[in-house]
């Protein structure tokens, strides 16, 4: 056992068990470390967002070649002047602060807004549309080397589950129709799909969670208390 | 103004866009080009938005002494401290001080700043490169080495550069004489922040679901039904057959593509079942997207334009 | 059995986070070595970088923060030991704010590996570099097929990515070999099938955490995704792949692989839990306590 000398590590292992012991109860150590914790993460993005994103996109294209003064005195005197615009919408954005003059972030809202949708007419259609029907039209008899032997026979059977287990699942989410009769046999297959597909979900949301856990407890572990 | 220009904007803007996809030559590629630089500044403002308002709601709750307002001067404080350091430091993990530049040769120092310059010559003796690097910098050669090394500050303390947190020595070789520079490098406020409070609490907060789905498994999962028990077996397998000790309870072969055990069963689970029911729900989500994002476009989807 | 069904129904949940957190600790301290047979999902993912030619560009993308580092890193670190003995040339970038700190920090991790081990020094700017965050997602990998550079334009410490040598040759996504992403979410791996797969048909593959593998899977069957690891079970698929071909490696940290010792104690521990549960439910129905 080799305990760390390191600050930095004594205050992480603090603030671990801190925030463990909401598991006890809500308590003021635990509220403590919450609290630093948004401010800090927030304070961090932003610091983020002003170096890599403000810096990079706006400020030093604009001032490219030419001085503060340059920029504010003669904003139009180079090419990147374009980026006056979406300055001006970024600051209207800050208008949603102020009740009185809210609406204008609506500008650069409706910017945002109509580039994703944009977007994503044409990427949900290409890949998860086009692309996952092509996927699921399988043959549904398929020979292996021109004989129906046992690869073949697998191979069928798993093109079927594919093919018959999406358009149950999706029978299922089709409200357009009574479910009555086939379509009803139809939907009940398809809830035993997505329970089937919940259920690995569910298995696998226990794997992630479980590895967060193992992660802290090697850092305890093995940075803190320095057990290897 | 408040709801024509916004409905132009969206229509313009998504239309631009979609018409890139299929022609994709002058000018539409260079819109795309601009309107990308454009979003990338507007949704940073939209980043800076959520943190102002982080802002505002907190001083509110301080203000108005709403319960549990002391936790927000907390808040507030370290979001300060970390956007001042932050912005004014930077928040990578170092920054470069010159410390002394000195002929390696002749032993004399040309320059030295809050560290003991015969300390340090001294300390090089002593220097563990861990990298080292040729550079021509201006028409001359520099080898530029990071390493580790103890240097003595002039009030007499003894820093301890690490790997983690190495001293980099530049070496100019100019007419047969050394001058080397070294060059120390601390790490800002910002990254320490980042490095000993945010990385902690981030994981730490959401290991706490480890100990509630532990929960949650003993007091809330049923088979009450067939449906229930369909869920809980495909769980079952999966938390088998996902980890090494899936493979301690044996496996069946019957062929080699059928073998019943729990890591293939979870695997043929996973690619077969667990895709078809996942793929009904995507189709089903991208119908969705795209139906939305139409009638965002022609100006029938309203609600991003927030209340009022 | 009523005085144990009764026993079992008084548990508190506090007794079970502390049997939670014993299933954790106690396999790692006595480890059991069970063997780890990879995934086909994620050999493919070891083939295909297996396959690129030296020198060949690569990006890779780190879309993850610390909440989802213990899954995450691990693939990342497995990875890049991978592509840096095969020298290839790795440009990293992020769609998550802290992508850029976890990327470091990775590379710190190998820097010191690759020294000890083969006496080689990574170098950033030549064996690779981080661009800095912008925000933007998918609207980012969109544009970084038509014009690379002027997407990420700088790196994390201001270098403009047109000045850095690995990234000034790099006109658009298409002139890397491979996308690898490490994603805890959106924007992530499903954005990069999405577009860079789809339009500019450059191979996606990467890693995602085990709670978003289930909803990746149909882009994994339908072919648009090369490879997936999932979770830390992927990670410590890789590891074992990585450490077969080149053994130094096996006694640095594996993450992945170690981790597994726990995770198979708390498997289960949970479903131990959830049939315990089931017949004091099966039992109160006998009883007629519940409907």
């Amino acid at each position: 056992m080799n305990i760390s000398s390191e600050i930095g590590v004594w205050i992480g292992a603090v603030l671990t068990l801190c925030i463990w012991s909401f598991l006890w109860k809500d308590n003021f150590l635990y509220k403590t470390a919450e609290a630093i914790f948004i401010g800090c993460s927030a304070g961090y993005i932003f610091s983020k967002l002003f170096h890599e994103s403000f810096m990079a996109v706006l400020w030093n294209p604009l001032t490219e070649g030419t001085t503060f003064w340059g920029v504010i005195t003669n904003p139009l005197s180079k090419g990147n002047a374009f980026l006056f615009i979406p300055f001006f919408l970024g600051l209207l954005m800050i208008t949603r602060l102020f009740p009185g003059i809210g609406w204008m972030s609506r500008w650069p809202m409706a910017f945002i807004v109509g580039l994703g949708a944009g977007m994503n007419i044409f990427i949900s259609l290409q890949s998860s549309v086009v692309a996952q029907l092509h996927a699921t039209m399988l043959p549904l008899v398929k020979f292996h080397g021109g004989v129906f032997d046992m690869t073949a026979f697998v191979d069928t059977f798993n093109n079927w589950v594919i093919v018959f287990g999406t358009l149950c699942a999706l029978m299922y989410f089709f409200f357009s129709i009574e479910h009555k009769g086939l379509v009803s046999v139809g939907a009940r297959m398809g809830i035993y799909v997505l329970m089937i597909s919940f259920g690995a979900s569910f298995g696998a949301t226990v794997m992630a969670r479980i590895s967060l856990l193992i992660g802290r407890v090697r850092f305890l572990k093995e940075v803190w208390l320095g057990i290897v | 103004m408040k709801r024509g220009i916004p409905l132009l904007i969206v229509f313009f803007t998504g239309m631009i866009w979609l018409t890139q996809y299929f022609i994709p030559h002058y000018p539409f590629n260079k819109v795309m080009n601009l309107l990308s630089d454009w979003m990338k500044i507007i949704a940073a403002f939209a980043m800076v938005l959520g943190i102002l308002n982080l802002l505002r709601v907190n001083f509110i709750k301080i203000s108005r002494k709403h319960y549990n307002w002391q936790y927000s001067i907390i808040l507030i404080i370290a979001l300060l401290i970390t956007i001042g350091f932050g912005c004014i430091q930077g928040i990578t993990e170092n920054v470069d001080t010159t410390i002394l530049v000195y002929n390696s040769k002749s032993n004399e120092v040309i320059s030295s700043s809050i560290f003991v310059a015969p300390a340090i010559i001294e300390g090089l003796k002593n220097f563990k490169p861990i990298s080292s690097e040729d550079v021509e910098k201006d028409g001359k050669k520099e080898t530029i080495q990071k390493g580790m090394m103890d240097i003595t500050t002039k009030n007499g303390k003894v820093v301890k550069y690490t790997d983690s947190n190495p001293v980099k020595r530049i070496i100019v070789k100019d007419d047969n004489s050394v001058i080397e520079t070294v060059i120390v490098k601390t790490g800002t406020v910002g990254h320490w922040i980042y490095k000993n409070l945010i990385e902690h609490l981030s994981s730490t907060m959401f290991s706490l679901l480890a100990f509630f789905i532990a929960s949650a498994a003993f007091r809330a999962f049923r088979a009450k039904s067939f449906e229930a028990m369909l869920l809980l077996g495909s769980a079952f397998i999966v938390m088998l057959g996902k980890v090494p000790i899936g493979d301690v309870f044996g496996k069946i072969e019957i062929h080699e593509k059928i073998i019943i055990s729990f890591p293939s069963i979870q695997v043929w689970l996973m690619n077969y079942v667990n895709t078809a029911g996942q793929r009904a729900i995507l189709l089903g989500a991208a119908i969705g997207i795209i139906a939305i994002s139409i009638k965002i476009i022609i100006g029938l989807e309203r609600t991003y334009f927030g209340g009022e | 059995m009523n005085i144990f069904i009764r026993l079992l129904k008084s548990i508190d949940r506090k007794f079970i986070f502390i049997i939670t957190f014993f299933a954790v600790v106690i396999p790692m301290f006595y480890p059991l070595y069970l063997p780890i047979i990879p995934e086909d999902s994620v050999r493919s993912i070891f083939k295909k970088i297996d396959a690129i030619p030296e020198g060949s560009k690569i990006l890779m993308s780190f879309d993850y923060d610390p909440a989802s580092k213990p899954e995450c890193h691990p693939m990342a670190i497995a990875n890049l030991r991978h592509a840096f003995k095969k020298n290839l040339k790795i440009v990293i970038i992020q769609l998550w704010p802290f992508g850029g700190a976890m990327a470091t920090e990775a590379i710190d991790e190998l820097k010191k590996e690759f020294k000890e081990i083969y006496n080689r020094d990574i170098i950033y700017g030549d064996d690779y570099c981080i661009l800095g965050y912008k925000v933007g997602g998918a609207i980012l990998i969109q544009q970084s097929g038509k014009d690379f550079n002027g997407t990420f334009m700088e790196d994390i410490d201001g270098k403009k990515a047109s000045e850095i040598s690995l990234t000034k040759d790099v006109k658009t996504i298409k002139d890397f070999e491979l996308v690898l992403s490490y994603s805890a979410g959106d924007p992530g791996i499903k954005q990069w099938v999405m577009i860079v797969d789809a339009q500019y048909k450059v191979p996606v593959a990467g890693g995602v955490t085990a709670v978003t593998a289930p909803e990746i899977t149909p882009y994994l069957n339908s072919g648009q995704l090369l490879g997936l690891m999932a979770g830390l079970r992927g990670a410590a698929d890789y590891e074992t792949l990585v450490n077969k071909k080149y053994p130094p490696f096996k006694k640095y940290v594996n993450s992945g692989t170690s981790g597994m010792d726990p995770q198979n104690i708390v498997h289960l521990m949970i479903i131990i839990f959830i049939i315990i549960a089931n017949i004091i439910y099966w039992h109160d129905k006998k009883m007629g306590l519940v409907r």
